[in-house]
């Protein structure tokens, strides 16, 4: 029995699925390019709801990929979201798989 | 950053930072400054001009922080933007106030200069603060890429050749100048924040 080709589809298999959720997938490219950011922020630039969102933190701050750092300003909180190490190359490793993907799409011509 | 959909969400980060109207109207409050101390003579350390400059340069920063704070973060929330763009940032910043420095010092030893090129220059002094503020305001325009501050700049000229051509007391042009780019900062922040706002409802809070 011979072992299957490997090709950008089989790498489907190894896809990030807490990276692969559209909503999640927006929220981590959104803090990718910056270095960190509060909850409204987030939340205007992704469109998500509030409840939607914290919802989603969670899972991302449960896979280790987003912290939840409490800083104070003028002695008020202030809650900032970000991306960590791992979480930065959970990110960087999903778009590589997909890139391929993208190219099967296009037309070679 | 290589992706260019990953370049273009960080511009739109980059954007909500410096793009919410209210560098123009900060920039308005230094052409009043100067405008008002123009009309009413002020002469802090040795031309009006370099009096606005200082006030400007010592309120600039706490009012910006202070009207970020206050107008636009409770609505559009907070964001540190990458260390990168941060770097690019200051390094804009010092080169736009490096210019205006430069240009106060120019105008304080020209105005110190006794000779006739510069007493004709005086009779265009005008002309000549605007021009020499002009410079680092579209070198602002350039640098930050925001398009519309080349217009600030040239309303700011044409202002001052308008009040030099038409003999209106000087300052008036500075003033008239400061009050265009300080309604259309409210116009900008206003669609800014209209464009931008997250609504009280879905932002949790009590409505």
């Amino acid at each position: 029995m011979s072992e299957p080709i490997p090709s950008p589809v089989a790498a489907l298999q190894d896809i990030d699925r807490i990276v692969h959720e559209p909503a999640r997938l927006m929220i981590l490219s959104r803090l990718y390019v910056i270095e960190a950011a509060d909850f409204v922020f987030l939340q205007q630039q992704t469109g998500l709801t509030r409840g939607n969102l914290s919802s989603h933190m969670s899972k991302l701050e449960d896979a280790g990929y987003v912290v939840v750092e409490k800083e104070f300003v003028d002695k008020k909180p202030r809650t900032l979201l970000r991306m960590t190490t791992e979480g930065r190359r959970a990110f960087e490793e999903y778009v590589g798989q997909m890139k391929p993907l993208m190219g099967l799409t296009t037309d070679p011509d | 950053m290589n992706d260019p959909q990953l370049a273009t969400l960080e511009e739109q980060a980059y954007r909500t930072v410096v793009d919410d109207g209210l560098l123009d109207i900060l920039l308005s409050f230094l052409f009043l400054g100067a405008g008002i101390a123009f009309l009413t003579d002020v002469n802090i350390p040795g031309t009006e001009i370099d009096a606005a400059l200082v006030l400007f340069g010592v309120l600039a920063y706490p009012l910006w922080r202070v009207m970020r704070s206050r107008v636009i973060e409770p609505r559009v929330g907070y964001v540190r933007l990458s260390p990168e763009r941060r770097a690019r940032i200051e390094s804009h910043k010092r080169t736009v106030v490096s210019l205006l420095v430069g240009f106060a010092v120019v105008i304080v030893i020209v105005s110190q200069i006794e000779a006739e090129w510069t007493r004709s220059l005086h009779s265009v002094r005008t002309i000549f603060g605007a021009v020499m503020i002009g410079i680092p305001v579209a070198t602002a325009a350039s640098l930050l890429r925001i398009r519309r501050w080349y217009g600030h700049a040239a309303i700011l000229v044409v202002a001052a050749f308008v009040e030099y051509a038409s003999g209106a007391p000087f300052g008036s042009g500075w003033l008239v100048s400061g009050a265009i780019v300080f309604v259309l900062g409210l116009l900008v922040l206003t669609a800014f924040l209209q464009r931008h706002s997250v609504t009280m409802e879905e932002n949790g809070a009590d409505v």
